[in-house]
């Protein structure tokens, strides 16, 4: 079974690209041969509509909610994630700015993961404050709380997040955007196969493209199949 | 993968720095065989001057054992004037090299900077195109490398990785403004942005790359397949559109 770690309902490239949702993300998803994909927000507002969308296609979509900094605290004794069935939260920027550590900043969001058995999901690979070696002391912190590294820091800071999956046991990588068989190998080969996770980031790349990404790597069958499925079913326990 | 007959206009041979990358013409040429890419574009990993002084001759013979199958650029270091320049003179006029790589990020040069406009320069008068990769650096953005195409109109200049996603936006915009703006399709993630540059940008502008090692041939590949775009949108962006700018 293939399961795609990291999609969202909505989202463009373009002004005016209105190709997102339900619907154009479950042809894709069929386009790529994909069982299941874990629907992830971008803000708050996207709650309601993953989870609704998870309850009408229980078989394809595993939703994740999303929480920032400034709202989880509230968040905290409202009806609890898991009648809503999230199994996780994210995908979260983080936005600390120049005058608080990562680790204080995302507190709060970190402290509802844990209450809940959450992994959190982070976006990485952009410069400033997605710089995937951030998260390593957020990683340290919390060493209970579970670590996505979405896009696995890009293409420019994979080398980081290799190093800062390696260092830290409850950060997994996820793959979308991360063009490079070699780094993909590396990865293997210095973390072990069973924290790295198939992601397309659909509706901004395609599930097909980054499929391929993994198959193109020459990883074998066993270490493949784990990538692409078998080791977010783990971890989900799904 | 592709009935018509592919093109990619961005590959490298040998490898980085630190050995994070590399890449052997045998192993090129195998993965261009199973992708069914007819002909690539070659430069180095590394810049001239620097810790490998031998990457053009390398580059070379590796031309001379496949001549039909590769392009090679050169690839130098603009911070090195003289000697940078006269070893274009050297690749480009004595061995038949067919443009430049100039990577802003590893030679931490601005591409307007007046330093590097002898280079580009010494490339518009010999009617070369210079590919010069775009992205999430702070050397290396669209907008940098759209100054000098309005500095140097005459210069045909190839935004490698049209900015990657974070930049390509903006890259596709620049194009449609500098008519000696190409836009180079590897690292970019999303198929989705490839049908406005054909609606944003004269369709002669828009060329596949791969970037390999950087990434895979293949998948880079099936991006264009994905894409949405025409029959005849893919073979120009696949192949013919290159063919026209290198003259062949």
């Amino acid at each position: 079974m293939i399961v795609d770690a990291h999609v969202h309902l909505r989202g463009g490239v373009y002004p005016g690209d209105r190709r997102a949702g339900v619907q154009a993300l479950l042809q894709a998803m069929d386009q790529a041969e994909i069982s299941r994909a874990v629907t992830v927000g971008l803000e708050p507002a996207d709650n309601s509509t993953i989870v609704e969308a998870a309850v009408h296609h229980p078989s394809r979509l595993i939703p994740f909610i999303i929480a920032t900094p400034e709202e989880a605290t509230g968040m905290i004794g409202e009806r609890s994630v898991v009648e809503t069935g999230a199994r996780g939260i994210g995908e979260i920027y983080l936005r600390c700015g120049p005058a608080q550590l990562p680790e204080a900043h995302l507190r709060p969001v970190l402290e509802y993961a844990r209450g809940y058995a959450l992994p959190v999901m982070i976006h990485t690979g952009d410069f400033s404050y997605s710089a995937p070696l951030l998260m390593a002391e957020v990683a340290r912190a919390f060493p209970d709380v579970t670590l996505i590294l979405a896009h696995m820091g890009s293409i420019a800071f994979v080398l980081d997040a290799i190093e800062a999956a390696k260092t830290f046991s409850n950060i997994y990588l996820e793959t979308s955007g991360m063009t490079s068989p070699s780094m993909l190998r590396r990865a293997v080969a210095e973390c072990g196969p069973h924290r790295i996770l198939f992601g397309s980031d659909y509706p901004y790349w395609h599930p097909l493209v980054e499929r391929t990404r993994i198959e193109a790597a020459r990883l074998g069958p066993e270490v493949t199949k784990m990538i692409l499925g078998e080791n977010i079913v783990r971890l989900l326990d799904l | 993968m592709a009935d018509e007959s592919v093109l990619d206009f961005h590959t490298y041979l040998g490898q980085d720095a630190h050995g994070d990358h590399s890449q052997t013409v045998d192993e090129l040429i195998a993965t261009m065989d199973a992708c069914q890419v007819d002909q690539a574009v070659v430069a180095p990993f590394l810049d001239f001057p620097g810790p490998d002084p031998q990457i053009h001759r390398a580059l070379y013979e590796s031309w001379r054992r496949f001549p039909e199958r590769l392009i090679p650029f050169a690839r130098l270091d603009p911070r090195y004037g003289r000697q940078a320049l006269e070893e274009l003179v050297f690749v480009v006029d004595k061995l038949g090299f067919k443009g430049l790589l100039f990577d802003p990020a590893s030679t931490r040069s601005l591409p307007y900077h007046p330093k590097v406009l002898s280079l580009m320069q010494a490339a518009a008068e010999r009617e070369i195109p210079v590919l010069i990769p775009t992205g999430n650096a702070y050397v290396g953005l669209p907008e940098q490398v759209a100054v000098l195409a309005a500095r140097m109109p005459s210069l045909k200049i190839v935004l490698g990785h049209m900015g990657t996603a974070a930049h390509a936006l903006r890259a596709i915009h620049l194009a449609s403004r500098y008519d000696n703006l190409y836009l180079e399709t590897s690292l970019q993630q999303s198929p989705f942005r490839l049908p406005l540059c054909f609606q944003a940008v004269d369709e002669r502008r828009v060329l596949f790359g791969s970037a390999a090692p950087y990434s895979h041939p293949y998948a880079e590949l099936v991006k264009i397949q994905v894409a949405g775009i025409s029959p005849r949108e893919k073979a120009m962006v696949l192949g013919t559109n290159a063919r026209a700018l290198l003259g062949l």
